[in-house]
Order: C-alpha cells, then sequence, then structure tokens
C-alpha cells in the first residue's frame, strides 16, 4: 500500500514540474523582490532565462514605483528594459531612499521618483551610447554604496 | 602643541622680562625678528624662523621639558608677582634661543620656588577677558611690531591672530575652546580644567597678539582642524564649553591649521601690496603648514598657494585655448559624477524648461554650455513621457573649439540623436563652434527655414546657460551683447545657472576672503562621498582639480585672463533686470525632485535645496554654493504664446 501510495504521489509530482510551465514560472517570480529575484536567477539556466524576462521585472518595477505615466512602458523598453532599469536606477535609489527615511506614500512623492529613476536612466543610456568615449559609463556611481575594501 | 608651547612659554618667557630685565627683551627681540636662515641640517625648520634652535632629534625632549615648565609656571595669579621677582633678580637668564638648555635651566630654576605666573607678562591682570586688540599689541611691543609685522618678518605675520568679533568655537574630543567675553579662542587643557585657563589662555594668546594693521574685514577668525569639516568652522556658531578630564595638550593640527590659514591671508596681502619677496616665503611656508593638515583644507590650501605662486612668478597657465577646453570638458564630466551640482543644475534646469513648453508642438532648445550634452537626455525622456506626446525637439548646441579638428559637438549630436530615436522622439541639432558667445548674432540662433516651419507651428525657444555667463564678465560689453542677442531670439524661458559667490569685487583681498571660504566649503562637500572605490577617488581627484583650476584663475589672473568672475544671484537678478528680464519662479516639482536627488548621494545630509524667490540655490550646509533661476523677457506679449497656452 505505501509503495502504491508513493508511486501515486511520485506520479503526481513527476506529472507535474514548475519548470514546464515557464509562464507560471514567470508569474511566480515576478512577486518576489530584487535581491531575491536575483537569487532565483542563479538556480539554474531555466530560471535564469525566465527571470530575465522584462515582464517580471516590470512587475517588481510598479511594485517600487506606485506611479505610471502612459507611455512609459515604450519608452523603457527602448531605453533597455525594466530589468536595467531596475537594477541600475530603481532599486539602488529605493535602498537609497530608504535609509535615509524617505519612503514614497504620496502619490506625488511616488511620481517624484518615478521620474527622476527615469531620468537617471536615460542619461546612463545616453552614456552607453556611442563609442564608450568614456571608460565605463559612471553618471550612476554614486548610487553604489561604497565598497569597504579594508 | 609642541610649536605652540614653544611661541607660548618661549614669548612669554621673553616678553615677561620685558619691563624687568630690557637686555633680556632685546636680545630676546632681536632673535625673534631676524629672520633667521634654517642653518644646518637638523634644526627644526619653522623653530628657526623664530628664532630658536632646536635639534629636530631633540623636539621630543624639548615638548616634554616645555610640558613640565608649563606645569610648574601654571598657578593661581596671587603668586605671580613673588616669582617675577625672583625671576627677574634672582636667576641667571639664558639665551632663550637655545631652547634645550634654556628649558633645562628654568625648570631646575622653578622647582625651588612655588609654580607661579609671572603677573607682570600680562597686559590686564584683573579679570578673564582676553587682552583687547590695542592692549595686547601694547604689551608686546617689545617682540612685535605691529607696524611692519607683516611686511617684515615672517615670523611676526605667522604668530599673530586676529580676534573676530565672534570666533567660532569649537569642540573637539580632547580639549575645548571657550569664547571669552571680549572674543577670542581659548584652549582649555585638559589636565587643568577651568580656574587657571584664565591665566594659561592668556599667557598663550599672549604671543598672538593682534596686529593693529592686520588684514581689515578678514574671514574672522578660524580654527581649522583635520575631523570636523572646515565649513562649519569658517562660519561662526553659538559656543559650547567642554571641559576633558583627559590630561592631554591641544592637538597640533588645530594650532598649525589655525596658522596655516593665517598664512594664507598674510600671504594675499602681500600678493596685494606686490610685496613678492614676502609673498614668496609666504607659500613655501603655506605649503609646509598644509602638509601637516589632513583631508579638504590641505587641498584648498595647496591650490590656494599654487595661485599664489603663479602670480608672485607670473606664470601665465600656459592657454592653448582649444587644448584646454577639451581638458576641462574632461574635468567636468568628473564633477559630474563625483558630487551633486550638476546634476542638480541640470534637473532643476531642465524642470524649468518642462514646464516652460508646456503644451508646445516645437520647441527649440539653445545650449550655451553643450559639453557632453549630459542634461539632454532627460529632457528628451521627460518629452517622450509628457501627456499629449512629445514634441518635435531642436537642439542648438554652442561650444568652443576642439584643437584636433574633431568635431566634439557634432559627436554629441549623432549620440543625442541616437538617443531620441529610440525613444521615438522626433530631434533636430544643430552644432556651434564659437570663441566666445558674444561671437554669436542673432540670426544664426533662429529658425532656419520659416517657409517649412511656418505652416506648422511656430517654435519656442528655451535658452539654457550652465556656468558660462559669467565668463564673459571677463570683456567689458560683451554680457550685454550676449543678453541683447537673447532678448532678440524671444525665448519663452532663459535658465541660468550660476556659483552662488562673488569672486568679481575690485579689491583683491575681498575676493580672496570670499574664494578661500567658497572654496573650502566646496571641497568640504567633495570629502564626504569619499573613501569609496578607485573609481570614486579618481573622480573625486579630477573634481579637486577642477576646481582647483577655477582658484588659480581667481587668484592669479587678471583682466580678460580672469574668466572665472562668480556672482551672487542677488548681482545676477541686477543685471537681468537691467537688460530686460522677469523672473520666473522655477516650480515645486522642481524643489522636490532635486531634493530627492541630493538624498542619493552619500555625503546627502550635508548639501541643502533652498528657495530663494523662485530660484533654488544647492549649497553644503548652510552655505549655498550654486544658484539655478529663470527668466523671460519683460513684458513679452507672444501671440503665439497665448494661443498654445494651455493652460
Amino acid at each position: 500500500m505505501e509503495n502504491a501510495e508513493e508511486e501515486k504521489e511520485r506520479d503526481n509530482t513527476r506529472g507535474y514540474n514548475i519548470n514546464d510551465n515557464h509562464d507560471l514560472l514567470a508569474e511566480i517570480l515576478a512577486r518576489l523582490d530584487g535581491p531575491s529575484l536575483a537569487a532565483a536567477a542563479s538556480v539554474c539556466r531555466l530560471w535564469h532565462t525566465v527571470s530575465r524576462r522584462d515582464t517580471v521585472w516590470k512587475a517588481l518595477f510598479n511594485r517600487h514605483v506606485a506611479a505610471d505615466f502612459p507611455g512609459t512602458r515604450a519608452v523603457v523598453a527602448a531605453l533597455g528594459g525594466y530589468r536595467r532599469l531596475y537594477c541600475r536606477c530603481v532599486g539602488p535609489i529605493a535602498d537609497r531612499l530608504a535609509v535615509s527615511g524617505e519612503h514614497a506614500t504620496t502619490t506625488e512623492a511616488a511620481a517624484a521618483r518615478l521620474s527622476l529613476s527615469l531620468s537617471l536612466f536615460s542619461i546612463d543610456c545616453y552614456e552607453r551610447l556611442g563609442d564608450g568615449g568614456w571608460q565605463r559609463p559612471s553618471s550612476l556611481l554614486f548610487l553604489r554604496s561604497p565598497v569597504d575594501v579594508s | 602643541m609642541k610649536r605652540e608651547h614653544l611661541e607660548s612659554v618661549g614669548g612669554r618667557g621673553i616678553g615677561g622680562y620685558a619691563p624687568a630685565a630690557p637686555g633680556m627683551a632685546g636680545t630676546g627681540k632681536g632673535k625673534m625678528m631676524g629672520l633667521d636662515e634654517e642653518a644646518d641640517g637638523g634644526i627644526d625648520e619653522l623653530l628657526a624662523a623664530f628664532g630658536y634652535n632646536v635639534r629636530s632629534s631633540d623636539m621630543a625632549g624639548v615638548a616634554e621639558k616645555l610640558e613640565q615648565l608649563e606645569m610648574a609656571m601654571g598657578g593661581s595669579s596671587a603668586h605671580d608677582d613673588a616669582l617675577l621677582i625672583h625671576l627677574a633678580s634672582d636667576t641667571v637668564h639664558y639665551n632663550p634661543s637655545d631652547l634645550s638648555s634654556w628649558l633645562e635651566s628654568m625648570l631646575s630654576e622653578l622647582s625651588a620656588p612655588p609654580p607661579q605666573l609671572p603677573q607682570a607678562i600680562h597686559p590686564n591682570s584683573s579679570g578673564y577677558n582676553l587682552p583687547q586688540a590695542p592692549a595686547s599689541a601694547h604689551s608686546s611691543t617689545a617682540f612685535f611690531d605691529p607696524a611692519d609685522a607683516l611686511t617684515t618678518t615672517e615670523s611676526s605675520t605667522v604668530t599673530s591672530v586676529d580676534f573676530p568679533a565672534q570666533p567660532p568655537p569649537v569642540v573637539f574630543p580632547d580639549f575645548a575652546v571657550r569664547q571669552s567675553g571680549s572674543g577670542g579662542n581659548r584652549a582649555v587643557y585638559g589636565s587643568e580644567p577651568q580656574i587657571d585657563s584664565g591665566t594659561r589662555d592668556r599667557k598663550r594668546m599672549k604671543t598672538s597678539s593682534s596686529s593693529s594693521s592686520s588684514r581689515g574685514g578678514s574671514g574672522g577668525g578660524v580654527i581649522v582642524q583635520s575631523s570636523p569639516t572646515i565649513g562649519s568652522l569658517l562660519a561662526p556658531a553659538s559656543g559650547t564649553e567642554v571641559a576633558s578630564a583627559l590630561p592631554v595638550v591641544m592637538v597640533d593640527t588645530q594650532e598649525v591649521g589655525i596658522r596655516l590659514v593665517h598664512a594664507l591671508m598674510a600671504c594675499a596681502e602681500a600678493v596685494n601690496e606686490e610685496n613678492f619677496k614676502v609673498a614668496d616665503v609666504l607659500v613655501r611656508q603655506i605649503t609646509v603648514l598644509a602638509s601637516s593638515q589632513s583631508g579638504a583644507m590641505r587641498k584648498v590650501a595647496g591650490y590656494f598657494a599654487e595661485g599664489f605662486a603663479r602670480k608672485i612668478y607670473r606664470l601665465h597657465p600656459q592657454q592653448d585655448c582649444s587644448l584646454d577646453s577639451a581638458f576641462s570638458d574632461i574635468l567636468q564630466m568628473h564633477f559630474y559624477e563625483s558630487c551633486p551640482y550638476l546634476k542638480f543644475a541640470h534637473f532643476t534646469a531642465n524642470q524649468a524648461i518642462l514646464e516652460a513648453f508646456a503644451g508646445c508642438r516645437r520647441v527649440h532648445v539653445i545650449d550655451f554650455s553643450m559639453k557632453q550634452g549630459m542634461q539632454w537626455p532627460a529632457l528628451m525622456q521627460a518629452l517622450a513621457l509628457r501627456p499629449g506626446g512629445p514634441p518635435s525637439f531642436r537642439l542648438t548646441g554652442i561650444g568652443p573649439p576642439q584643437p584636433d579638428n574633431t568635431d566634439a559637438l557634432q559627436q554629441v549630436g549623432w549620440k543625442l540623436a541616437q538617443l531620441a530615436d529610440t525613444i521615438h522622439v522626433d530631434f533636430e541639432y544643430r552644432g556651434f563652434v564659437a570663441n566666445s558667445l558674444a561671437d554669436l548674432e542673432p540670426f544664426m540662433l533662429e529658425t532656419l527655414s520659416p517657409a517649412s516651419g511656418g505652416s506648422a507651428e511656430p517654435e519656442v525657444v528655451a535658452i539654457n546657460s550652465v556656468f558660462e555667463l559669467h565668463r564673459l564678465l571677463a570683456r567689458p560689453g560683451a554680457l550685454e551683447k550676449v543678453l541683447a542677442t537673447i532678448r532678440a531670439v524671444k525665448p519663452r524661458i532663459v535658465t541660468m545657472v550660476e556659483q552662488e559667490a562673488n569672486h568679481n569685487a575690485g579689491p583683491f583681498m575681498e575676493r580672496f576672503t570670499e574664494a578661500l571660504h567658497y572654496y573650502s566649503t566646496m571641497f568640504d562637500s567633495l570629502e564626504g562621498g569619499a573613501g569609496a572605490a578607485g573609481e570614486a577617488q579618481q573622480d573625486q581627484l579630477m573634481s579637486e582639480v577642477y576646481l582647483g583650476r577655477q582658484i588659480c584663475n581667481v587668484v592669479a589672473c587678471e583682466g580678460s585672463e580672469r574668466t572665472e568672475r562668480h556672482e551672487t544671484l542677488t548681482q545676477w537678478r541686477t543685471r537681468m533686470g537691467g537688460a530686460g528680464f522677469e523672473p520666473v519662479h522655477i516650480g515645486s516639482n522642481a524643489f522636490k525632485q532635486a531634493s530627492m536627488l541630493l538624498a542619493l548621494f552619500a555625503g546627502g545630509d550635508g548639501y541643502r535645496v533652498e528657495e530663494k524667490e523662485g530660484c533654488l540655490t544647492l549649497g553644503w550646509h548652510t552655505r549655498p554654493l550654486i544658484a539655478t533661476s529663470a527668466w523671460r523677457v519683460a513684458g513679452a506679449t507672444d501671440s503665439t504664446s497665448a494661443a498654445t497656452d494651455a493652460h
């Protein structure tokens, strides 16, 4: 009897694997926060690929920035996608502002945060254009916390 | 610590003997006044300048003995007379220039009688007050001649301390500085906190007699320390008192810091009076003193010293104009990255332009400060996302000629066009190379083909200038011409960002003190975000070079070469008003965005955004450093603006 039940269970689990359904996986990953999402991206190649979908990051972005301008999606996609936007701008901004105690509670503050993020993102994209005259695009360096190398 | 000890004890010793033993005073005076050469190796250079021969190797021992002497001589004022009489009559006096043996003799003398402080040394035995400037000058005329304090000997200039009306106090872990009733800074040694501090301080300040000829209206009493920021020290604040229980004497760097600032002031005066021999000596002294400081003060002092040196040796910065501009572009890029000033400028100007362009279908921005075009991606993105869709966006960039025939302006334009293409903004670009903004004529800036543009809506023009207009003040009439050109183009809005400082005043000394304060604050703010990774450090270094070039220009150049002619917002208001412009208030959106931007910077809590009559200023702590303002042509009755005005 045990064998039968175990086998049945195994059948069930074998029958359904989250990795079989990429969209479902994406839906789930879309509910993670930034660091968790980055960790999920390190699990396996499949998860890495799925977690790089822009929709996943867009969901994350929308949770952080409660405002939205119409047409944002097109612009963001053009500038490099939500993943880049989040990794380079929105995430670090959220971290910094959380440290300094500001939270985007009002819609105005959220809108300001959004426009600031987008502005910085566009500057960063601009820097990456062209032949890379500067060593590295570094207009966003100020967002990164100093690394203690002592 | 050591130096001040030597000064105080030496000075007191010598001065104290003045009433009692003129012969001794004469010797002392002679020693003090003479510009001793630093003779053989091993003799400490700074002390030699004061007339003391002390071997560098002996310094520790000498310092110890000084401390002991200090202890021995400290005490309540009641017994001062006794000691004085004793010292004057019964003791054998040795030449104090050989400090080591002199100290030994003093110690042996004093170990017998009760430790007292000679009363007559102090000009006012009664009361707590520090000697008023004239009083102390009188008391010390034995060895300081105020009249030629600044012009003859370096020693006198360095040791004189200016007592301002409200000196800033400093709270430091190991000791305290207190304000006296009459004003003046004193240090309280940890070991003897309260009572004797009066006599102690008087004897310390004794040598620091303020010479009556010292700089009028100088930049206030300043104390510079390594750890707290310079800015907080230069600004007067209310005094607090902390008596430390630790038996520590004052930290060396503080005294050196005071001396450094005074050396800078003295050098500026010498340069002003064209007394280049003295100035030369002072510049070297500044360099030596600065090396003992750390952080911002050292760097600022270094750049000012360089500026002075250029002035003295008439080193005109080899102005290969075109090469210079490329280099300064690179420096400005690093300045852009390492601190928020330029970003603040761009964001606030963009916000003002965005609001002015509301509802317009064709917009044209003329940028006087094109450089790398870092301001415009953000504006384009904002235009792309505005309700109603983006307008067609035209950009005219003005820049200086480039050295190697590369058309930098065109390259920037190309990059911007690429970006505009990705976000689907209709974009047109034109670049103008001009040696000076005054070379521009209105017809160059206007729409090329009125025919094609006439059917559609006419263009709405905005003019943007970041740190460019002040250069025009170097040539008379240039600014007026440019403002007339601007008016002729009929812009909807003119955005202007300038340094908030008056570095264009007539007298050199005023300019110098203002610049010292301003750049000290600037360098302070740069220090805030320091200690980061290699790239950030490189950015900071390049930013400092960028600011250093400005310092050299302010200090060393004159006439048309001096292009860093910063003026305050109030002055600009007068100029713009006189030229027919009226101010436009920058909205609260800009303020919010700017505040949020600043919160992102590592040293964020030091920066302050303030709104002043519709203009935004960004400063470090209490000192505004740059100001953004917006203008429009006064009384403009633009029919198109009425038609397209969405409000």
